[in-house]
């Protein structure tokens, strides 16, 4: 009796622990998000702790319009689809090729150029970013969305995620196509590629938040109003040339947030088992 | 007929080659031109006095590395970053693995909380740092509010020293704790359970249980966690560019912020480059202890 209330005990400070963190990860969200739906003049109005700290007194859309107004929210939305979902679904299909190729086949000079690819994670993006840069410079590339692609079509990591899936695959599967006739290519794309399935989401996921999330190669490579990415955007909302418009400022972090949080919520199951699965980015 | 069949294996031999090399070619392409090519010439213009406007530079010794050491700034942004690394990497880490451990339990309420503390995780560091920016701001801040109301002084924040320090250091905790919680997690669910039942049947309390059962099974785990943590606070950037600046008077200036800014900010493209390899000895040593400890087949 006295261990089960000893247990109860337990539970309850823990929980309340956990509260308490719960707390400090949840509020600073509804801080910001309703201060992207207070009119301006109530930003910073309600210091003292009270209802209205959390949520507008007035709620309105202005910030927002502003936003839009402002910036070409529409573009820079549409570029970061754009070169988060491009480079995501091209990286898979060369990083799996890649993968299935030193996992699966038998070329002189395999082992050297996988020791070569993997050499190279010794080099992170930001070592890297002032050569890259003249080397972009040299291909007339800055200032392009091929500057922010093309660098992350085939990775390191993503090269030796997939081997190490293809590495343990059956090679008979690959090897009685072949007597019936398949190119390598077909055996690839119709056999291998489909088993997949589960290391590329995994693959897929990691690489769309890395390239969503993808700062210092934007900042530097990008200039061009109209060809910004929302994270470069909001830093200019941070730290605007003239006045920091706070309604403004909340709206876009707003706007960054909330659809990666809506799909999190949704699929979060996934999301985390997914990352876990990948063990450590 | 053997001879025949010789044949034929050999012109699948020599299929497998071609396509074996041809799969890789573009992988090896991207790589070489964005990678490969970049990591070599990083080298060259460490010993060079490049010019990004005369799109040149003359081989000038080590003259690069041997300023590299006099200069203060770049030394105390050696220091910042190795002060960040230092607070980060245990207290993250003992963080994430207390709560796995704590969490880990198949009541609803615990998978909620996990669901929520993963949050910041999926957020993106910019948006994050922004939103604290905000959260610390001297005037309106919720932080400030939340000090007043309990009668503590206010703080000025990422313009005090050493707030702006410390301040940082919480905000890459409050940003990544979650996610490596989750890490622990499936680690501490890949511990089988009849190791456990047979520490209780032994008569272990919880405590026990931990020191003596899970936190040995973790070790891998363990290990790999902090080899990556601490890679993640030598990259730092984020913090540095959206927060500070750096500031004030460079006690936030981390390395790779420092190396940017000499390089797009001041065309100083030598100096910078010769600080980059410093950097990649760095991380390559971290690189490669990653990979002793993950052995081949285990590895991310």
């Amino acid at each position: 009796m006295s261990n089960k209330i000893k247990t109860n005990i337990y539970e309850i400070v823990l929980l309340i622990i956990l509260f308490l963190v719960f707390l400090t990860v949840v509020i600073p969200y509804i801080w910001t998000v309703s201060n992207a739906f207070r009119f301006n003049d109530e930003i910073g109005v309600f210091n003292n702790l009270g209802i209205y700290t959390f949520i507008p007194k007035r709620f309105t859309f202005t910030n927002f319009k502003r936003m839009f107004d402002q910036l070409n929210m529409w573009r820079i939305i549409l570029n970061t689809l754009l070169v988060a979902f491009s480079t995501t679904f091209i990286s898979l299909f060369i990083n799996s090729i890649t993968g299935y190729s030193l996992g699966q086949l038998d070329f002189i000079g395999k082992n050297f150029i996988f020791g070569l690819f993997i050499s190279m994670m010794m080099f992170p993006i930001e070592v890297l970013i002032i050569p890259l840069y003249l080397t972009m410079n040299d291909l007339n590339l800055n200032n392009s969305y091929f500057s922010l692609i093309l660098p992350f079509l085939a990775t390191p990591f993503g090269i030796f995620f997939m081997r190490q899936f293809f590495c343990n695959q059956p090679k008979a599967l690959g090897e009685s196509a072949k007597i019936d006739g398949a190119s390598y290519f077909q055996i690839f794309v119709k056999i291998y590629f489909p088993l997949a399935k589960t290391p590329l989401l995994t693959l897929g996921l990691l690489t769309f938040m890395q390239q969503w999330d993808s700062f210092i190669v934007p900042v530097t490579f990008i200039n061009d109003e109209s060809k910004l990415v929302l994270q470069v955007a909001l830093t200019r909302l941070s730290a605007g040339l003239y006045m920091t418009d706070y309604g403004v400022l909340f709206a876009g972090v707003t706007l960054s947030i909330l659809p990666i949080l809506i799909i999190y919520l949704i699929a979060q199951n996934n999301i985390q088992e997914n990352i876990a699965s990948a063990g450590i980015k | 007929m053997l001879e025949k069949k010789k044949k034929k294996n050999n012109r699948i031999k020599k299929d497998e080659q071609i396509n074996g090399f041809v799969f890789v070619l573009p992988a090896l392409l991207i790589i070489g031109i964005f990678n490969f090519w970049p990591a070599v010439r990083l080298f060259l213009l460490s010993f060079s006095n490049y010019s990004i406007m005369a799109k040149k530079g003359e081989f000038i010794g080590i003259s690069n590395y041997l300023s590299m050491f006099e200069d203060k700034e770049f030394i105390n942004s050696l220091k910042v970053t190795i002060k960040m690394a230092i607070l980060i990497v245990p207290i993250q880490t003992i963080l994430a693995l207390l709560f796995a451990v704590a969490i880990n339990r198949k009541k609803r309420i615990y998978k909620f909380f996990r669901v929520v503390y993963f949050i910041p995780a999926i957020t993106s560091f910019v948006a994050v740092a922004i939103l604290w920016k905000q959260l610390l701001n001297p005037s309106f801040g919720l932080v400030n509010s939340i000090l007043e109301s309990l009668g503590l002084p206010r703080s000025q924040f990422l313009s005090a020293i050493p707030d702006a320090f410390y301040s940082t250091v919480f905000v890459c905790i409050w940003k990544s704790w979650g996610y490596f919680m989750v890490i622990f997690i499936s680690g501490l669910q890949d511990i089988p359970s009849d190791v456990k039942d047979a520490t209780r049947i032994d008569g272990a309390n919880s405590f026990q249980e931990l020191i003596y059962i899970t936190i040995p099974m973790l070790r891998k785990t363990t290990l790999l966690v902090i080899v990556v943590t601490t890679m993640d606070a030598i990259k730092l950037f984020v913090p540095a560019y959206t927060m500070t600046a750096g500031g004030p008077i460079g006690t936030t200036t981390t390395t790779v912020y420092y190396v940017w800014r000499q390089a797009f900010r001041l065309s100083e493209i030598g100096p910078a480059s010769a600080m980059s390899i410093l950097l990649f000895v760095i991380i390559g040593i971290i690189v490669i202890l990653q990979f002793k400890i993950g052995g081949e087949e285990q590895y991310e």
